[in-house]
């Protein structure tokens, strides 16, 4: 990721949530309390070197309470974001609401949500002295804000898969969802209502990477992976047609499929496209030698008191 | 005086020519951006197997 984001232009790098900690058990041991907290600092350190650009707030990341986070994040170099949680006391939002990003000369308008429906009761100790309001309400009233000042609006949602497909066809005006929570690989993301959304499994076990193609101002993209299949149908639909062995009457199908083929291709033609890979980070990943300092550091001191992570 | 204003003519002309060109090309590129991006790390600070 750092050596993409030194040798391209026009990258953003994001996370929607749950980047800190492992599973929320309650209460947290005693004994896993110091070596949490250090993995959390470590993990922002790492994110500042890698050059992230934002993050979206998950339910675990509130692990150790709204003032560990709120502290925690006066050490990294970009920002938190959540645009529906609130300080129940002065009734401000936690973070930044949203973020202007200018990329290429396109204006990227970031914001982020995160669902109540994942704590585990009014008495979960990551929710003390926060209040959450419904994301579908903040998501309309961000997009208001957002739409006038920027080209395109993107979502840092932690509300999981299912809200995310609620969101896009109920928001009109975002235009990309990063999901989280759930931990699903979306190797060929869905577009509802031309939102396209995206997520990848936990426990960084990949990550996304999505290439977005401009050939006009209108914020709508389609899949460059169905050109192609469109694209390798047609050669095969030719070579049908061209083959001494196909039947006449078989032809004049095929030929009809081809009139389609092209006809669909054509409409393609000019429209924006995004190209979305799921990446995995394997042990042959070359390693940043300071984070591999940090990290080897950090087990030298910690790893022994830690509890293998359950699978989500 | 009549030089120095065809000079001046010809000189913002060329100008306007080459914004003209510049900006006609710059069109042509389409924009391009990549967005990277991760969920659910979970504290992980080791890759974990795939």
């Amino acid at each position: 990721m750092k050596d993409l984001r030194e040798s391209e232009k026009g990258i953003l790098v994001l996370d929607s949530g749950d980047l800190l900690f492992k599973r929320f058990s309650n209460p947290t041991p005693e004994n896993e309390l110091k070596g949490i907290s250090e993995k959390a600092y470590l993990i922002i350190e790492s994110l500042n070197l890698i050059g992230y650009d934002a993050i979206g707030i998950g339910e675990d990341d509130l692990t150790l309470g709204k003032d560990f986070l709120m502290e925690i994040s006066k050490k990294a170099n970009f920002p938190f974001l959540s645009s529906n949680l609130f300080d129940e006391a002065s009734g401000n939002t936690l973070f930044r609401s949203s973020i202007i990003k200018e990329v290429n000369g396109l204006r990227i308008g970031i914001f982020s949500l995160l669902s109540s429906e994942f704590f585990t009761g009014p008495f979960d100790p990551r929710k003390k002295g926060l209040m959450i309001r419904p994301p579908i309400e903040v998501a309309q009233e961000m997009v208001k804000e957002l739409k006038p000042k920027t080209d395109l609006i993107l979502l840092l949602s932690h509300l999981g898969y299912v809200k995310d497909i609620e969101v896009a066809q109920t928001v009109p005006g975002i235009h990309i969802i990063i999901g989280g929570h759930t931990g699903i690989n979306l190797p060929y993301p869905p577009v509802i209502k031309n939102i396209v959304i995206l997520q990848t499994t936990s426990r960084g076990m990949f990550i996304g990477r999505l290439d977005l193609l401009f050939n006009n101002n209108e914020p709508i993209f389609y899949n460059s992976a169905t050109k192609i299949s469109l694209e390798n149908n047609l050669s095969q639909i030719n070579q049908r047609l061209n083959s001494k062995e196909t039947p006449e009457a078989e032809k004049a199908q095929w030929r009809k499929s081809k009139e389609e083929t092209e006809r669909t291709l054509t409409q393609l033609r000019g429209k924006n496209q995004f190209t979305n890979h799921i990446i995995p980070l394997q042990d042959q990943m070359k390693e940043d030698p300071n984070i591999k300092t940090w990290v080897d550091a950090y087990k030298a001191k910690f790893q022994k008191t830690e509890i293998p992570p359950v699978p989500k | 005086m009549k030089q120095k204003w065809l000079v001046l003519g010809v000189l913002a002309l060329g100008f306007s020519l080459l914004i003209n060109i510049s900006s006609s090309h710059a069109q042509k590129s389409p924009k391009t951006m990549t967005l990277l991006y991760s969920n659910n790390i979970n504290g992980e600070i080791e890759p974990c197997p795939t």
